[in-house]
């Protein structure tokens, strides 16, 4: 994470770039929720083809927004920001992202410290970045699928 | 039964599935997709929409802010990606409340649950090949097309004129259109006429029953091949 917040204390700073390493060697191992695609897609592989792709292509730069709404403390528009983009983690397979999503959302409602909110943006950041792989291999797979 | 639908959603990908679901549902035509509440107004504003497919947290004007700038509000299904809106929805008595992502089964309910509203609610019924049935008083009242001079739209509602009374009815005018015979013809956007009543005929307005009518210049090709001009 290149974008860890100047106006955190020094001390914030030295404990999310310490978590974000330990979470880098221990990774959580995210799969996509199959079950999750199979009913909101069934055989219409056209559809997942069109979600996917969308998510890739438009979806995913938005989340790179968030990096200076946080750093300005501009906390409604990350909630919304957060809200608006929730579910489209589901629709690509991505269920636990969206729970860790969901969870960031209530903490800002709830005016969670800064720090808390901070650590969390940046573990889900993390996650996102591993999972992107995941999504861009299911798109190939559905594609080839479509193809036949 | 083909319900004019519309989609408002600031999220592309919510746009994107409805659209999907709505396309391949036979009794469904998306005539708009709308990014904010604004751009919707302006849709509800021109055309008669039976169905809004509805996102309810969106930047300036909510989905709540948006029905309540709605003189009439035809059915509404809610989409958002959180359940808090529930007491809302039952407010505003929406037909349906989804939660997104939303997978095609619950979209199918939902869509059986407006389809069956929108026969419940029908105030005009079809009857034989020379009369409507108009809901009045609870019941239902057989009004023969001989009796009928013109229909009117106010905006708010419908007003059914015979020659003895005034019918007022909470339904659209493309709804009766298309039970109404090939005696009936809109003549304008707020007008659909008997024909068999015209009295008089100018270049553009016509007159039934003392009624002064504008015709419009979409209708009126329409009109002259339809009256038996010597």
């Amino acid at each position: 994470m290149n974008n860890i917040d100047a106006s955190l204390t020094q001390r914030d700073q030295n404990e999310i770039a310490m978590q974000l390493r330990s979470r880098l060697v221990n990774t959580p191992i995210y799969s996509l929720d199959l079950d999750r695609l199979n009913e909101l897609y069934g055989d219409d592989t056209e559809y997942a083809v069109t979600m996917f792709e969308t998510f890739l292509e438009e979806v995913l730069p938005e989340f790179s927004d968030f990096d200076s709404l946080i750093q300005q403390h501009r906390w409604e528009e990350v909630r919304q920001l957060a809200h608006k983009l929730r579910p489209t983690l589901g629709m690509v397979g991505l269920t636990d992202l969206e729970t860790l999503l969901a969870q960031f959302e209530e903490l800002i409602i709830m005016k969670a410290e800064s720090q808390r909110i901070h650590r969390h943006w940046y573990l889900f950041q993390s996650d996102l970045q591993s999972c992107k792989p995941l999504v861009q291999t299911e798109w190939q797979r559905l594609l080839t699928i479509n193809k036949l | 039964m083909i319900l004019k639908c519309i989609i408002v959603d600031d999220e592309t990908m919510a746009r994107k599935a409805l659209q999907r679901l709505c396309d391949q549902h036979e009794s469904l035509e998306v005539v708009a997709i709308c990014e904010d509440a604004t751009q919707a107004l302006k849709i509800l504003a021109e055309q008669e929409i039976d169905l809004i497919w509805l996102d309810v947290e969106m930047p300036e004007l909510s989905g709540f802010d948006l029905l309540d700038r709605l003189p009439t509000i035809p059915q509404v299904i809610l989409t958002t990606g959180k359940t808090d809106y529930a007491f809302n929805a039952f407010q505003y008595q929406v037909t349906d409340y989804l939660k997104k992502p939303i997978a095609l089964p619950r979209f199918k309910l939902a869509v059986e649950k407006v389809l069956a509203a929108q026969k419940k609610n029908e105030q005009v019924r079809q009857g034989d090949n020379k009369a409507i049935y108009v809901k009045s008083d609870g019941r239902y009242v057989r009004v023969p097309y001989d009796s009928i001079m013109y229909i009117e739209n106010t905006g708010d509602y419908v007003k059914i004129l015979t020659n003895h009374q005034a019918f007022v009815v909470y339904t659209t005018m493309k709804s009766l259109e298309e039970k109404l015979g090939t005696q009936f013809l809109r003549v304008h956007r707020s007008y659909i006429i008997n024909l068999d009543k015209i009295v008089d005929i100018e270049e553009s307005n016509l007159v039934v029953a003392s009624k002064v009518i504008p015709i419009s210049r979409a209708n009126k090709a329409e009109l002259m091949s339809r009256l038996n001009l010597l």
